[in-house]
């Protein structure tokens, strides 16, 4: 307990102690357990209610699978930039950390951007969140996830910018392997979306 | 004890290079390819959507293996996901059962 409040009194001891190190990736796999089971909840209502239309639009008429299938692809390559900015980290090569950190940051707003062109014409087509039971849990799953995603970017850029300014110390190399964590979190979400959500569906 | 735990992540196995990452990231793709083609391949019938859950469960298996470094971190962490993914799968099964949809 000491310990601890020695440590939260000065920032660089948390970051570069080893077991406050594994401390904080457990809170962090703790994190995504917990959100494991908030998206499976999302992904199990969209289920339930992927047939009640109400005379609205179906996924089958709306869904444009090509379309998705490259939003799908920039997200997964995605987390190789992330993994390769890790490696980066890593090997202490503070060029290629930002590069890749860019990279990262680039190809989840390209998925961003997709996401919100792929609502606009979904609404534009008549399916708005309050259209029906399928658009309101649609909505709600796949909005959640770009949610997550723009925390993430958010995140990247903070640690972009952490390190032009220099405040990315050497020792602090767990951000970027905790934000890494969540960002490769992101993507297996959206491997599970993708299938459940849009390639069962048509 | 702390010492143990500090000590246990590298397990001996060796971690992957940027080429591995790039030859992991391309397996992905050509996955992902090949579910999008799935998709339309309407005569597979019950068969289409397995292998397409399959193709999923592969997809998820390898960017947590080997992008979340599971395969190569603390047993802990593993077991903390997979405590995770048995909640998803047990609240996906309850909120399908309890709605009759199942």
């Amino acid at each position: 307990m000491t310990d601890l409040v020695t440590a939260e009194g000065h920032g660089e001891h948390i970051s570069t102690h080893p077991d406050m190190n594994v401390v904080r990736k457990t809170a962090m796999w703790v994190f995504l357990g917990s959100e494991c089971i908030f998206f499976g909840s999302l992904i199990a209502t969209f289920l339930l209610y992927r047939t009640e239309t109400r005379g609205g639009p179906t996924a089958k008429e709306l869904f444009d699978i090509p379309f998705t299938s490259a939003s799908s692809f920039i997200l997964l390559m995605s987390s190789l930039t992330m993994v390769l900015a890790h490696n980066a980290r890593e090997r202490r090569d503070p060029r290629q950390l930002r590069i890749w950190l860019l990279a990262t940051a680039l190809l989840g707003s390209t998925f961003l951007a997709g996401q919100a062109f792929e609502f606009t014409e979904f609404a534009h087509e008549g399916l708005k969140l309050t259209t029906s039971p399928f658009a309101s849990s649609f909505y709600v799953a796949t909005g959640f996830h770009g949610a997550h995603v723009a925390v993430g970017v958010l995140m990247l850029l903070a640690l972009l910018f952490m390190s032009m300014s220099g405040r990315l110390r050497t020792g602090e190399g767990m951000n970027v392997e905790l934000v890494g964590l969540y960002w490769h979190f992101v993507d297996v979400v959206w491997i599970v979306i993708f299938t459940v959500v849009y390639l069962l569906q048509v | 004890m702390a010492e143990t735990v500090v000590h246990e992540p590298h397990q001996h196995r060796k971690h992957p290079t940027p080429r591995d990452y790039w030859v992991i990231a391309f397996i992905l793709g050509v996955i992902t390819a090949a579910e999008v083609a799935l998709s339309y391949m309407d005569f597979l019938g019950f068969g289409g959507p397995v292998l397409l859950i399959i193709m999923a469960i592969a997809k998820f298996a390898i960017v947590a293996l080997w992008f979340m470094h599971l395969r190569f971190d603390l047993a802990v962490y593993s077991r903390l996901f997979v405590v995770g993914i048995i909640g998803a799968i047990s609240m996906f099964l309850v909120v399908l059962a309890t709605f009759a949809a199942l």
